[in-house]
């Protein structure tokens, strides 16, 4: 995680640290790891789609590692594993089952959720690190993220790791932020509805992340290799699931800092300032707020 | 007298694996009841359900065979009749089907993602073959 933040400059000016900001998880749920409860309690609500428990969990541990690049303050690893707004709050939505499956339907539910919540618990940012299992297109999660767009939320949603050339709902819409991997993916044009944009709208670094662990990481049942343990706090992961949180975080850091900002003010920000290497467009904090 | 001995501690040891066989089977008859009970009786039930569905809202080619039998000779109509059954087993299996490809169709975007769930729905959709297959069976046994 240090690295990729050395990576796409995630040097904001001094004080903005995400706080007062908000970002909803719809994800496999948040173990609630010290990261997140210390000094303060930082996670503002958690709902179950899946379960319907109550208390934070996170079955799978792909949604504590999500957050944890987002929002972890590194508490456990003395600051080396924090995450891009270490201060910020976070909604824990939790969407997708043990094995990191879900349904649209339940996506929808958690977004409508969003949609009558976010006053109250000041969401700005809602970070989509799922996608939908093919390339077919999702027309109802497209006009949701629409939704929420409307609402003044800033959509990040991962662009997906099955094809270089293949970008999975909700990642297609054009009002989302859509987030590729620096090091696998690339930029293509789309054609939608007589309009014509790119896709992914920025890139950030997804192989080897290192972010918190869920206290339920499961080795067996998801055929993953216990090599990506980093110590007993920490855990590696890849694909543009762990991208995506990247941007989410510089969301809520611009945002911290221009509360005014629309969704799509907070898009060019950042892609604005990116660096293009090639067709790619690689996350650079800091130049997003010298700009 | 050691080479008396051998053959009864071969019997022995044999009884001895009698009631480790025994749990074994008492395993596999709670397994088997287990499968059947949560997952193959649901399944059939699905299928039997969407059957039913399908019977009640026939599609327009099983309403088109309906207007035709009536008009056939005698000996066809049988032949109608299983054409017409063909045809509803058809549309409620390809209902299930996208049924249960639409029951999960959204998954986290990490590396080394399982694919479990793939592998379930080709099996659910092999016992629900499994039932058309046998109620088809009986048909034709009558």
């Amino acid at each position: 995680m240090d690295k990729a933040l050395r990576l796409i400059s995630a040097y904001p000016p001094e004080n903005i640290t995400g706080k007062g900001m908000c970002i909803a998880f719809l994800d496999t749920g948040i173990c609630p790891l010290a990261d997140f409860l210390y000094p303060q309690k930082r996670i503002a609500a958690f709902m179950d789609f899946v379960n319907g428990q109550a208390d934070a969990y996170d079955d799978n541990g792909h949604g504590t590692h999500v957050a944890g690049i987002a929002a972890s303050n590194g508490l456990l690893s003395g600051g080396k594993y924090r995450g891009v707004a270490p201060e910020c709050n976070i909604v824990s939505l939790k969407i997708l089952d043990f094995a990191g499956h879900g349904n649209a339907a339940s996506a929808l539910d958690a977004i409508n959720w969003i949609h009558k919540n976010y006053r109250k618990y000041g969401i700005r940012i809602v970070n989509m690190s799922i996608g939908t299992v093919d390339k077919s297109i999702s027309s109802s999660l497209i006009m949701a993220c629409t939704a929420l767009f409307n609402d003044g939320i800033t959509v990040c949603a991962a662009a997906g790791n099955e094809n270089s050339s293949v970008i999975t709902s909700p990642g297609i819409c054009p009002n989302v932020i859509t987030v590729g991997s620096w090091e696998e993916n690339k930029r293509f044009r789309i054609s939608m509805g007589g309009k014509v944009y790119y896709k992914p709208d920025i890139f950030a670094p997804s192989e080897n992340i290192v972010s918190c662990r869920s206290l339920s990481f499961s080795f067996s049942s998801l055929k993953r290799e216990s090599g990506v343990i980093e110590n007993e706090n920490y855990v590696k992961m890849s694909g543009t699931s762990m991208a995506t949180p990247m941007v989410s975080g510089a969301c809520a850091l611009l945002l911290e800092q221009n509360p005014s900002f629309s969704p799509m003010q907070v898009k060019k920000s950042l892609v604005d300032a990116s660096v293009q290497n090639s067709s790619k467009y690689l996350l650079n904090i800091a130049a997003a707020f010298h700009k | 007298m050691p080479e008396n001995k051998k053959p009864t501690n071969n019997i022995d040891s044999l009884d001895m694996l009698k009631p480790i066989n025994d749990d074994i089977s008492l395993a596999a008859k709670t397994l088997r009841q287990s499968l059947e009970n949560n997952y193959i009786k649901r399944l059939y039930a699905t299928a039997k359900n969407e059957e039913d569905k399908t019977r009640r809202s026939p599609s327009k080619e099983v309403l088109l065979l309906n207007a035709l039998k009536n008009y056939s000779p005698p000996a066809l109509r049988l032949q109608f009749d299983t054409c017409i059954k063909m045809f509803n087993m058809m549309s409620a299996f390809s209902n299930i089907r996208s049924k249960l490809e639409g029951a999960s169709n959204i998954e986290m975007k990490s590396k080394k993602a399982p694919d479990t769930n793939p592998m379930l729905s080709k099996m659910s959709e092999l016992i629900i073959l499994n039932y058309f297959a046998e109620s088809l069976k009986s048909d034709f046994r009558d």
